[in-house]
């Protein structure tokens, strides 16, 4: 015992700056953003925008508080409230009330975030939980499900209604067996009712998912794990092979495995502890959703992040050029 | 410090003693500060506000289906009345859901109309939950949102499903939110089954 | 003597306050903090059970063998309590049901022992009195306090009288009492903090005056 193990962004410093890969994720994600306000309007934007703004003054207030200056913290800026801020806003319902964003951002970027001492020191996702405490404040509009439409941002017709239906979500037919939801339409996401701004348009995240790739933020293997296992377990669930694709074609588990469940700072450090715990968010994802019969994989994710540092702690990196030292041939006996 | 050792003996008659001071304390104290259990009246549980309103009266239970716990929800039928108001006959059933972690019982009656067997009023009279009236409060606000419950349970016929596990998102105050449900179930079922002479499963 | 009570008063209250700073009777003080008004009744029947039982406490302390104290405090706080849930049924039975199981649990609450334990059982009786009092006292203004963060946010309400619509559900959940908790404990070590700086600064001017006379 008493092993210190540190578990914080990389100790090794190279051209690959925090600032850089923050840019990267936030240029990933345009696309599924670009897609989520063409199919769910102005409104979603605005959202989007409220929830971004947010999040970086929460940080600057909060330093300017603590008493940085002002030219230190715009020297620091590293664009990861931007990040924690636009993936908050793509994961708001698109009909929710304006002031949702200003709590959950708030709460995300001072409580989750700078509490525990800022950037690469806070123990779970920012984005994550802010959605998980509006989720438990505003129960009733975080489960309000919006209906997306092509005509959304220039409706031809001024008595064009609004689509928000409230606990009519695709997963739910899927999860009882008897969607009549194509795999197509939930690819695209076109018809589909989503409980986030950002995880209808499958092409989009997908389109995101291969730029980190290419750009060596995320490796590649992760969100393959976690959305292989979810639909395999499904299916085990289900019984039916034919429950693998809608399963994992709906809800928001693509957009969390690219986006969410990949943060750094809340996953284990060696190649092993991430496979093991991306194994284990997809078993927990099915499970919770067969179980609950509803969306859960923002609580899951927020669960498994508390198992980081006891994964970390089991599977430890080898050092390099480490050998296992040979046992010691006793003396005597 | 061989003196002050204490024997067994004293141990015991020292307990003992504490113990029938403090019986007897206890004793002189409960005939001021008992109260009696009240029974269940009627008119504590059932009003609901119609125009001439009739008497209610109890009405006989039937005893496979009410007054103990039936199944594992524990929620149980306790009191069946009727009243006739005009045309309307209007039926009032009271149930009871048992306790579970800390929650404690809970009351909740339902009113029925003859005619349409449709459900017109549902309250909870007895709120069991701890930490009073907002936790049932933020129960109500979770479950407004599902507008499935009430498709469920608003007419009752041989449609209506009485053991779907739908999902309710059920975020906070889990325990009394499942005690409401309960409450539904077990009066659309027993409403179908006994009153109506549904007979089917 | 009136040294001794002030004492007491700001060990109960502030420099030793049950809740903020040994954080002990969490339970209720988890459960029932959804409501200021909640917080008041719990406090209260904390305090008298406290006082009482501690008076009778102090004064058996002589008498009741060291082997066997734990069970004779037991047997006294549950006296005490049973007269207080007695009581509240028959006069406030609304309070008595807001309450549920955490007020027969005052039984088992670690103030009522702890300070059995650690203050009456070895202090006189009216010292062991005051002690119950302020530590009531304050264990009823800590969960007075949380209980009227709680319900403001968390129902827009304050001792159930409504102030807005506006309300953040997370706050009367479980998880809510957690982080009010947390947030309490915070901010009463950063000003207890605070005032401790600044009481040493003070005996330290002294100081320095004196040698310097």
């Amino acid at each position: 015992m008493g092993k210190l193990v540190i578990s914080n962004t990389p100790h090794i410093k190279s051209k690959s700056s925090t600032k850089r890969i923050m840019i990267d994720v936030l240029i990933a994600l345009l696309p599924a953003f670009v897609m989520g306000i063409v199919y769910f309007g102005w409104y979603a934007l605005l959202l989007c925008a409220i929830s971004l703004i947010t999040c970086i003054l929460a940080e600057v207030v909060y330093l300017l508080i603590v008493g940085e200056k002002i030219k230190d913290i715009i020297r620091k800026f590293d664009f990861t409230s931007a990040v924690t801020g636009l993936l908050l806003g793509m994961n708001l319902p698109p009909e929710c009330p304006w002031y949702l964003p200003i709590i959950g951002g708030i709460f995300g970027i001072v409580v989750v975030k700078m509490l525990f001492g800022g950037t690469g020191k806070n123990f779970v996702n920012p984005a994550i939980t802010a959605r998980i405490f509006l989720v438990l404040s505003f129960a009733s509009f975080m489960t309000m499900w919006g209906e997306p439409s092509i005509g959304a941002l220039f409706p031809l017709d001024s008595g064009a209604t609004s689509g928000a239906t409230s606990g009519a979500t695709a997963l739910g037919p899927i999860l009882q067996g008897s969607s009549q939801m194509s795999n197509l339409d939930l690819f695209l996401g076109t018809g589909v009712g989503a409980s986030a701004i950002g995880e209808t348009c499958k092409v989009a995240l997908i389109l995101g998912y291969i730029y980190l790739v290419i750009r060596k933020v995320i490796d590649f293997k992760y969100p393959l794990i976690y959305v292989g296992v979810t639909g395999l377990m499904m299916v085990i669930y289900q019984g039916n092979i034919n429950a693998f694709l809608p399963s994992i074609l709906s809800g928001a588990l693509i957009f969390a495995a690219i986006f969410m469940a990949t943060d750094y700072v809340t996953t284990p450090n060696t190649t092993l502890g991430n496979i093991v715990y991306f194994a284990l968010l997809g078993i927990l994802t099915a499970t919770l959703r067969h179980l609950r019969g509803t969306e859960s994989v923002s609580f899951c994710i927020l669960f498994m992040n508390f198992f980081v540092p006891l994964i970390d702690r089991h599977i430890v990196p080898k050092p390099f050029g480490f050998k296992k030292a040979k046992k010691e041939v006793k003396d005597g006996k | 410090m061989a003196n002050k050792k204490e024997s067994t003996l004293r141990c015991v008659l020292v307990l003992s003693v504490i113990a029938v001071v403090c019986g007897v304390l206890l004793a002189v104290l409960n005939p001021l500060l008992y109260v009696a259990p009240s029974a269940e009246d009627i008119s504590n549980y059932f009003d609901l506000p119609v125009e001439n309103p009739g008497e209610w009266k109890v009405v006989d239970l039937n005893s496979e289906h009410a007054g103990k716990t039936t199944d594992k929800s524990g929620a149980a039928v306790s009191l069946v009345a009727q009243m006739q108001a005009g045309e309307e006959t209007y039926y009032g059933l009271l149930i009871t859901t048992k306790a579970s972690g800390n929650l404690s019982e809970c009351k909740f009656v339902m009113f029925f109309t003859k005619s349409d067997n449709k459900l017109v009023d549902a309250k909870m009279t007895v709120d069991g939950s701890s930490g009073g009236k907002y936790t049932y409060e933020s129960a109500a606000a979770a479950s407004e949102n599902v507008k499935k419950f009430e498709e469920y349970y608003v007419v009752i016929n041989s449609a209506t499903q009485f053991d779907t596990d739908y999902s309710i998102p059920k975020v906070g105050a889990t325990l009394t939110l499942t005690a409401v449900d309960n409450a539904f179930k077990k009066a659309a079922y027993y409403y179908y089954n006994v009153i109506m002479g549904g007979g089917a499963q | 003597m009136k040294n001794k009570v002030k004492d007491l008063a700001l060990d109960g209250v502030l420099r030793q306050n049950p809740t903020l700073k040994l954080v002990l009777g969490t339970c209720p003080t988890l459960a029932l903090t959804t409501a200021a008004m909640n917080g008041v009744g719990m406090g209260l029947a904390v305090t008298f059970v406290l006082m009482c039982s501690n008076v009778i406490i102090s004064s058996l302390r002589n008498i009741i063998p060291s082997r066997v104290r734990i069970p004779a405090y037991i047997l006294i706080i549950a006296t005490f309590v049973t007269i207080v849930r007695m009581f509240l049924n028959k006069f406030a039975p609304t309070i008595a049901t807001a309450m549920g199981p955490y007020l027969p649990l005052i039984v088992v609450n670690c103030i009522i022992l702890g300070r059995a334990e650690a203050f009456a059982s070895k202090n006189p009786v009216l010292d062991s009195m005051f002690d119950g009092i302020f530590m009531g006292l304050g264990f009823m203004l800590a969960i007075t306090l949380m209980g009227a963060f709680r319900e403001i946010l968390g129902a827009g309400a304050i001792f159930g009288v409504k102030l807005w619509d506006f309300k953040i559900e997370f706050f009367t959940h479980a998880s809510g009492a957690l982080f009010t908790y947390a947030i309490f404990i915070a901010l009463f070590t950063y000003f207890s903090g605070l005032y401790s700086k600044k009481s040493k600064q003070k005996t330290l001017q002294k100081d320095k005056k004196e040698v310097e006379a």
